[in-house]
C-alpha cells in the first residue's frame, strides 16, 4: 500500500530514525541491583483516579493520604490547578503539601534514589513527558512499586489503579522532567534519601509558612538524624522562639554555641532569647561574643548589643515608678 | 520601566535582608533567621560567591498576576503565591510559560495526522506513552 502522504511517510520515518539514534543509555541499565530488594508493591497506597486534566490533584492527593492527612483531589485542584494551561506545576505541588503541615521533598534526579524510597516505603509522585519533547504530554503519576526480573515498574497512574508499564518506557518518559520526583512525608520522618541541607531547605518552607508545630518536629528529626547541623539547631530554636517556647529556644540556641563556638548566629540568638527572659547581664556576654566573632551580618549583632546595653543602663538608673 | 530601578532596589533589598527577618514574630526581635543560616551552609558548601537573593517582591506580583490571568481566583492566587519559598520563586519568575503543567493524557487524541503517526510509532517502539491501546510490555 503505497503511502497517501509520502511527506508524512518520510518525516515519520526520519523521526523514528532520529530517535533510534539518540537513545542514549538509560539509567535503569547500569542499575546496580544488589542494593534493591528483587521486587517491592506498596499495595495500600491508596487510588484516586484522576478527571480531565486534573492528575496533578489526583497524585498529590494520593501522597498526602498517604502521610496520614485526609484530603481529596477536589479539595487540592483550588491549589495546585491552573485552569488556561490545563495542568499543575510542579512548584505549587510542593507548596501545596507544605501547606498541610507535611515535608514534601524533591528526590535527588536518580532512579536509584526513587526506587530507595520505594524499597522504604514512600510512594513517590513523579512528572513525565508521555509524549515527545516538541509535543509533550506532562503528566504526573504515584509509583508504588517495581519489579527488577520482569523489570517493570508500577504506577497509580490517571484512571488506572495499578499500570505496570516497562522500566525502560518509564524512565525516557521520566527523563524529559530531569527525573522530577517528590515524596511526601509526616514532619517528623525522613525521605530514605534525605540529604542534609536538602532536607532543612525542605523544612524551612514550613517554618516561611509560619507552621511552626511541623517545623519543630521536623528539625527535632534532622537534628536526630545529624545532631552536628547549626542550621537545624538555629531553625529548631527559631520555631520554639515563634511559637512562644523561650525557654525551649534558649536551651537549644545554647547547646549550638557549644557545639559550634564560631558561630555567631548563635550566640546573637541567644543573646535575644536571653533578653527577653529579663538576664541581661548573660544577655550582654552572649551578644558581645557575636560582635567578636564579626561575620557578615556584623551590623545585625551589633543591633543586639546595643540594645541589651540600653536595656542595662535604663535598668540601672531607673526611677521607682509611682 | 522598573529596569532602573531594579539595581538599587536590589541591594536595598539585600541590605535589608540581612537586618531583618523574614516574618512578623522577629520583627522586633534580633534574631538571625534560619534562612540566612542555611543560606550561609549552603554558600559554604556549593564553594560559591554569594548570589544575590534578586527582587523576590516584584517576582512574587509578577507572579501572582500570571496566575490571575490564566484563570486562578485571585485570593487563591494570592494565596498559592505565598505558599512559595523565595528559592521557588527565583527558579520560577520569567519562566512561567516554560514550565511544564502536568495535566495527563486529556485530548492527546486530538492532534493532525503527522503528529498521530509519530505518536504511535514512538509508542509502539518504547519512547513514549500516550496510547492505552498500544500494549507496552518489558522486553526482558
Amino acid at each position: 500500500m503505497a503511502p497517501r502522504r509520502p511527506y508524512a511517510y518520510f518525516a515519520l520515518v526520519w523521526v523514528v530514525a532520529l530517535l533510534n539514534g539518540c537513545a542514549g543509555t538509560l539509567q535503569a541499565d547500569r542499575l546496580s541491583t544488589n542494593q534493591f530488594p528483587r521486587s517491592v508493591e506498596l499495595i495500600e497506597v491508596p487510588f484516586f483516579p484522576q478527571e480531565d486534566y486534573q492528575c496533578g490533584p489526583a497524585a498529590l492527593a494520593t501522597l498526602i493520604n498517604w502521610s496520614g492527612t485526609p484530603t481529596t483531589p477536589e479539595a487540592l485542584v483550588p491549589q495546585v490547578y491552573v485552569p488556561a494551561r490545563e495542568g499543575s506545576l510542579q512548584v505549587e505541588m510542593v507548596a501545596a503539601a507544605r501547606r498541610q503541615g507535611l515535608l514534601p521533598y524533591v528526590l535527588k534526579p536518580e532512579l536509584a534514589a526513587l526506587m530507595t524510597e520505594i524499597a522504604a516505603g514512600n510512594p513517590v509522585m513523579v512528572l513525565q513527558n508521555l509524549g515527545l519533547s516538541w509535543h509533550p504530554t506532562w503528566h504526573y503519576a504515584v509509583v508504588v512499586g517495581f519489579d527488577l526480573p520482569q523489570r517493570e515498574i508500577i504506577l497509580r497512574s490517571g484512571t488506572r489503579k495499578r499500570y505496570v508499564a516497562p522500566l525502560s518506557l518509564f524512565e525516557r518518559t521520566w527523563a524529559r522532567s530531569q527525573y522530577w520526583a517528590l515524596v511526601v512525608m509526616p514532619p517528623d520522618k525522613l525521605p530514605a534519601t534525605a540529604e542534609e541541607l536538602s532536607y532543612l531547605e525542605a523544612v524551612l518552607g514550613l517554618e516561611q509558612l509560619q507552621l511552626w508545630q511541623p517545623a519543630n518536629r521536623a528539625y527535632a528529626a534532622a537534628l536526630s538524624r545529624w545532631p552536628d547541623s547549626l542550621s537545624a539547631q538555629i531553625g529548631l530554636g527559631n520555631t520554639r522562639y515563634a511559637s512562644g517556647d523561650k525557654d525551649g529556644a534558649e536551651a537549644i540556641f545554647r547547646q549550638a554555641t557549644l557545639d559550634h563556638p564560631d558561630a555567631a548566629a548563635a550566640f546573637n540568638n541567644l543573646a535575644q532569647v536571653l533578653v527577653e527572659q529579663g538576664r541581661l547581664g548573660e544577655a550582654a556576654e552572649a551578644a558581645q561574643r557575636a560582635v567578636t566573632l564579626g561575620g557578615p551580618l556584623l551590623k545585625t549583632y551589633e543591633n543586639t548589643l546595643n540594645q541589651i546595653q540600653q536595656r542595662q543602663r535604663g535598668s540601672a538608673g531607673s526611677p521607682v515608678a509611682q | 520601566m522598573l529596569r532602573s530601578l531594579i539595581k538599587p532596589t536590589g541591594h536595598f533589598l539585600i541590605l535589608s535582608f540581612f537586618s531583618f527577618s523574614l516574618y512578623v514574630p522577629f520583627a522586633q526581635a534580633n534574631l538571625v533567621g534560619t534562612e540566612t543560616v542555611l543560606h550561609t551552609e549552603r554558600i559554604k558548601q556549593a564553594g560559591e560567591n554569594s548570589r544575590e537573593r534578586i527582587l523576590t517582591r516584584f517576582n512574587r506580583s509578577e507572579i501572582q498576576a500570571y496566575l490571575r490571568a490564566q484563570g486562578v481566583n485571585p485570593n487563591e492566587a494570592k494565596a498559592r503565591i505565598n505558599s512559595l519559598t523565595d528559592a521557588e520563586i527565583q527558579t520560577i519568575a520569567g519562566k512561567m510559560d516554560q514550565l511544564p503543567a502536568g495535566g495527563g493524557l486529556g485530548d492527546v487524541l486530538f492532534v493532525g495526522l503527522v503528529v498521530f503517526l509519530v505518536l504511535l510509532a514512538t509508542d509502539i517502539l518504547g519512547y513514549t506513552d500516550v496510547f492505552p491501546f498500544v500494549k507496552k510490555k518489558s522486553r526482558r
